[in-house]
């Protein structure tokens, strides 16, 4: 409703006006009465936390703002949209009443943030955006709301230092507690915390615990932080001796956020043409994956098409439309550039190097995906950046092609790098690596992983994994499409 | 470090079986901790 609020801009309003129409908006009745306060409907602490994990993210945050409620479900006519302004209004929405008022009555810490769409119909001179612009930017918004809670919830804990606990000390209609009717006291005694127990012993308010260091079965390791993934988003057409796909959502870094998302917060950098699928935007966006740095540029999605035999290890590439990748620059702001933790996918190893050299700060761990196509045709660009990483994960023949050495024990055990790094460098790269994680590895494709512990020489060789997975040879996924950025071939 | 490399190992193996993403939209943490400890059972050798 202001100007200076723009789409995809976060607000942590401290005010609302409610003008829904037809909804409960109080848990008491039926023989109490609840007079709440309301002069400040946000919890002070809850709103300095959201406000805090908010501005950690690349949106403009907005503290403090009158958030007007409308009944809906349809959106305001101009005539109305004026005079909401004209009332002084920041934000509008259908959400947050009577929420905030129930919350104030069950004595819950409670703030809002608001994520802008787009402006109200009042904006006369605003180009008039399209339904896909409207969408993208809900999608991008809910990226943004999960990185958000990502972020504040761990800052949530007790003891509550606010006056939110105690709202309903003096707020409850003044008659012995024994004159309230049985059923109203037990239906009260499933919303509020305290004051109208039947049992009389409800003390103290909500509490907000840390969450679990085990993310839904899996034990996440607690230093895990967030990572940034750099490569491709692409629509793939396959065929292997199971089946086939056409057009199907692929591209190395799609695979890698996905699969990586069940560990931990993933920030997403690629780009995709106009005619990228919202369902896939969304498939990203449900899983949490933080899409705000998928640009969408003019023209059409990167296209690969190939075919695999039954060994899956070896693609073959029928065709390759590169389309909008082929003008992709990858762009990390001042949040993205801080990320602790960098996977550079399966790109040309020119960006790779481009966007190494954009971080802010050194990551604490690089790690790097490439295959024989830029072996051959980049080999100086991806020498100049495997020199400044610290995980690569090739095949077996790629690690071959890349040492040019038939030997992948011996190679293992001298650098990662193509014969021609200065030894005394490789040196200093793998003890940089051996400090922040232990082995610099290579990794070779399904059927062998040899990882290299500089500080002891010692190499460890994993034999062949033969039925694992089961099913393996039901489908597959082309190189560029990143079962190699999820270690799979 | 080896630890992440079994859990790449193992987000493979489900990409695989199937097209796209079409697996991996059907996975659980249950079903990673599953396979976590079927391909550390696999692997393990008893000296």
């Amino acid at each position: 409703m202001k100007e200076a609020i723009r789409p995809l801009d976060l607000v942590v309003p401290d005010q609302f006006f409610d003008a829904t129409k037809r909804r409960v908006s109080s848990f008491f009745g039926d023989g109490i009465v609840a007079h709440v306060g309301m002069a400040e409907p946000v919890c002070p602490d809850l709103a300095g936390a959201l406000e805090k994990a908010a501005r950690q993210t690349s949106a403009t945050v907005h503290r403090g703002g009158t958030y007007i409620c409308i009944e809906g479900p349809q959106f305001s006519t101009r005539a109305e949209s004026r005079i909401y302004r004209s009332w002084g209004v920041d934000i509008i929405g259908m959400t947050n009443m009577p929420e905030a008022k129930l919350a104030r009555e069950a004595e819950l810490c409670y703030a809002t943030l608001a994520l802008a769409t787009d402006y109200d119909v009042w904006h006369e001179t605003h180009e008039a955006v399209s339904v896909e612009a409207v969408v993208q930017n809900l999608l991008k918004n809910v990226a943004t709301a999960k990185d958000v809670l990502r972020r504040v919830i761990p800052a949530i804990a007790p003891p509550r230092g606010c006056e939110c606990p105690s709202l309903l000390k003096n707020a409850v209609d003044h008659q012995p507690q024994s004159a309230f009717p049985a059923a109203t006291r037990k239906k009260l005694d499933s919303y509020s915390t305290r004051t109208f127990r039947a049992n009389g012993t409800g003390v103290g308010g909500c509490t907000h615990s840390r969450p679990p260091s085990v993310k839904g079965g899996l034990t996440v390791p607690a230093t895990m932080s967030d990572l940034l993934v750099v490569g491709s988003v692409a629509l793939d057409s396959v065929e292997t001796p199971f089946g086939k796909v056409q057009e199907a959502l692929g591209g190395s870094a799609t695979y890698f956020s996905y699969s990586a998302s069940f560990f931990t917060a993933v920030h997403l950098v690629a780009t995709v043409g106009e005619d990228f699928p919202e369902a896939h935007l969304k498939l990203l966006a449900d899983r949490g994956v933080d899409i705000r740095g998928l640009q969408t540029s003019k023209g059409r999605t990167f296209r690969w098409t190939g075919q695999y035999g039954y060994d899956l290890n070896e693609a073959k590439t029928l065709e390759t439309q590169l389309n909008v990748f082929a003008e992709f620059r990858p762009v990390l702001n001042d949040v993205s550039g801080r990320t602790p933790f960098l996977f550079l996918a399966n790109i040309d190893p020119e960006l790779q190097l481009d966007v190494l050299r954009q971080m802010k700060e050194r990551p604490k761990l690089v790690a790097l995906d490439t295959m024989n196509f830029w072996i051959q045709g980049k080999r100086e660009a991806l020498r100049k950046v495997l020199a400044e990483v610290d995980v690569v994960t090739v095949n077996d023949g790629e690690a071959r092609q890349l040492a040019s050495e038939p030997n992948l024990i011996q190679r293992g055990a001298g650098h990662l790098g193509d014969g021609t790094e200065d030894r005394r460098r490789q040196a200093r790269r793998v003890r940089r690596a051996a400090q922040h994680r232990g082995p610099a590895l290579l990794r070779a494709g399904l059927s062998a992983g040899i990882g290299l512990r500089p500080d002891r020489r010692r190499r460890h060789v994993r034999g062949r994994i033969h039925g694992l997975p089961r099913r393996l040879r039901t489908g597959s996924t082309p190189p560029r499409c990143g079962a190699r950025s999820s270690t799979a071939r | 470090m080896r630890r992440a490399i079994v859990y790449g190992s193992v987000m493979a193996s489900f990409t695989v079986e199937d097209f796209s993403l079409k697996r991996l939209t059907r996975l659980s943490p249950n079903d990673i901790a599953e396979r976590y400890t079927a391909f550390h059972d696999l692997i393990r050798v008893e000296p």
